[in-house]
């Protein structure tokens, strides 16, 4: 019979085996509540909102800045309509151009809906006073948004996006909604020497758009455009509303006539040969 | 003496392994910016909405017990959060039959977290990361389940990267990992930058662009790598198609804010995400995009059927014998399709 002592001896000399043990059964351990293996559940029906025939929308004065951009910000995308009369009322007032221009550079910005709001409204006024401070956005060097760099995740599954140069690629589209001369030659600077990809490709498409994807205004892109993005000029736009035929007929001409831009056959994990074949169909 | 010293290392040492094991979550930056706000006004507080979503989309880790769980509605907190996005995932979209890159169903079953026809069984974990990580999935793990973990980046009021329509599309992303586990395909991203891709470390994919209509709803979980017939998504290619179809082909009721922001995403991530160029860009580059209502009738079972076979890999009797359940009440055979 062992004493008390051999015991806790016999119980301390094996403790780092238990804890070993435990170790392994704590990586191994999920607490959840349970594993679903099939959730054929449908999510709630849920009834779709009332959209009434007529949404007001606040009226755009020097005062009431603010309280327009919210209410922009949540009317529905089907009536847009009001909003574009209501900017179109106003569009000459230099007041409120100067108001939105300050709110668009007061940097970092805290709010990026609200920006795209802004940004918005400039672009709509089509009013020349508004390229000032729509270039002084695009060329800015300060950091627009408050976020940690460091450590950018050791997972290799991650994701991320660059808001600067997002925030950016739509001012430029702005800038080139303006439609004067002058805004058409800033948006030729920024697609010949913008340091973002995401804004002069954005600037590109934008300076096409507003000259009706006409061959003149290709032959002038392609005298500023970067040389390994002269392919980029005149993609087509997926829309609501787009010929498919057309688009899909674009689309494959572009991987048709640069193809290095077909990507590799996707790689099969190491030790698998993956055999699977999978008849598709289409619509 | 020099026993009872071991011994008390020993507890000392079990306890220090037991408080480590699921470290608790910090609070992100709480508060609801106005498109969080907007959106889950659209639907109001629901119990069976959150209960839904916590179950499809398995926040279940205990994680979330300091991030929302209990206070389901409340819009300032993370858990509420990711209900808002699986409403812009689950709702929002018109289901336009010959327009949308993929289905309401698709993305719904893509993004939970169930054992399906598009991955394994995994689960969603709210974890504070100081980097500007918005989530990360974690594919393959040793005697354990497959997780998806989302981060403060995407809750983090003022931050650039806290609204509804982000986080969904960031949910699609982090799913089609699991996608590429089940299918034996490597799940990495690809260092950048490179190529076209400006992406800094392990932030790039390729696009494998395909036509309109190349996938038949109810058919997103399908990729064939014949040259002849090719057809395969990525992760940020799956994200970029669900910003583009939000973007132009929502309900008519979903705030400006929301498709705005998509399109933001979208054309952005199509330029910047990619090691090849991308042959298209998303909407018109307007200020306020113009609204066209569905061109096409929107087929109802579509807008809420769930493949429960896979019409193609049936012959004769069986496939004539194999229905599509519709929610709506359709029943479709497969003779049909």
């Amino acid at each position: 019979m062992r004493t008390i002592t051999e015991v806790i001896q016999h119980g301390i000399r094996y403790t780092y085996v238990y804890i070993l043990c435990l170790m392994i059964l704590l990586v191994g351990c999920d607490r959840n509540i349970s594993i679903p293996t099939s959730s054929a559940d449908d999510p709630p029906k849920i009834s779709t909102p009332l959209l009434s025939e007529i949404t007001e929308i606040t009226p755009l004065t020097i005062d009431s800045v603010d309280a327009f951009l919210s209410n922009a910000a949540i009317t529905p995308h089907s009536q847009t309509e009001i909003i574009r009369k209501e900017i179109s009322r106003i569009s000459k007032d230099p007041q409120i151009i100067d108001a939105l221009a300050k709110q668009l550079l007061t940097l970092p910005v805290k709010n990026i809906d609200r920006h795209l709001m802004i940004l918005a409204t400039l672009g709509e006024m089509r009013n020349p006073e508004a390229i000032k401070p729509l270039v002084e956005f695009i060329w800015s060097d300060q950091p627009f948004t408050v976020e940690s760099t460091a450590g950018k995740g050791d997972s290799i599954s991650t994701s991320f996006f660059n808001h600067t140069g997002a925030l950016k690629a739509r001012a430029v589209e702005m800038l080139a909604y303006i439609g004067t001369k002058e805004a058409y030659q800033a948006t030729l600077e920024v697609i010949a020497k913008h340091v973002g990809a995401e804004v002069r490709i954005a600037a590109i498409d934008a300076f096409l758009f507003n000259h009706q994807d006409s061959l003149e205004a290709k032959a002038e892109l392609a005298k500023v455009v970067l040389a390994d993005e002269t392919k980029l000029i005149g993609i087509p736009r997926w829309t609501n509303g787009m010929n498919i035929a057309e688009f899909d007929a674009r689309a494959a001409e572009f991987y048709r006539l640069y193809p290095e831009e077909q990507p590799p056959v996707p790689t099969i994990k190491k030790g698998y040969q993956n055999t699977e074949k999978a008849p598709i169909s289409a619509r | 003496m020099y026993f009872l010293k071991k011994l008390a290392l020993s507890f000392l040492l079990i306890a220090s392994l037991l408080s480590t094991w699921n470290i608790p979550a910090y609070a992100c930056n709480n508060g609801a910016n106005g498109q969080d706000i907007a959106v889950q006004k659209l639907y109001g507080c629901r119990r069976d909405l959150y209960y839904w979503v916590w179950q499809a989309y398995q926040l279940t880790d205990d994680s979330w017990d300091p991030a929302g769980i209990s206070d389901a509605c409340n819009i300032s907190l993370p858990f509420a959060k990711v209900v808002n996005g699986a409403f812009v995932i689950n709702y929002m979209l018109t289901d336009d039959l010959h327009l949308q890159w993929h289905s309401t169903e698709d993305y719904l079953s893509a993004s939970r977290a169930a054992d399906n026809r598009f991955h394994g069984p995994f689960y969603q974990r709210f974890i504070e990361y100081k980097g500007s990580s918005e989530a990360d999935a974690e594919v393959g793990r040793t005697l354990a389940r497959d997780r998806t973990d989302l981060h403060c980046p995407l809750f983090n009021l003022n931050g650039p990267s806290d609204d509804p329509v982000n986080r969904g599309s960031v949910m699609v992303h982090e799913a089609w990992h699991h996608w590429q586990q089940k299918h034996e395909f490597e799940s990495d991203h690809i260092n950048g930058p490179t190529g076209a891709c400006t992406q800094k470390g392990k932030a790039c994919d390729w696009y494998y662009f395909h036509r309109v209509n190349a996938f038949e709803f109810g058919q997103l979980d399908q990729y064939d790598t014949n040259l002849n017939n090719f057809r395969f998504h990525s992760p940020y290619q799956i994200q970029s198609e669900f910003d583009a179809d939000i973007a132009e082909l929502a309900q008519p009721w979903v705030p400006i804010a929301v498709t705005q922001k998509a399109r933001y995403y979208g054309n952005t991530r199509l330029a910047n995400d990619f090691v090849n160029r991308v042959g298209y860009r998303i909407g018109q580059p307007r200020p306020w995009s113009r609204y066209f209502p569905p061109a096409t009738p929107v087929d109802p079972c579509y807008k809420s059927c769930r493949a429960t076979c896979n019409c193609s890999d049936l012959t004769g009797s069986a496939k004539g014998a194999c229905l599509r359940e519709c929610a709506s009440g359709c029943r479709e055979g497969c003779a049909n399709r």
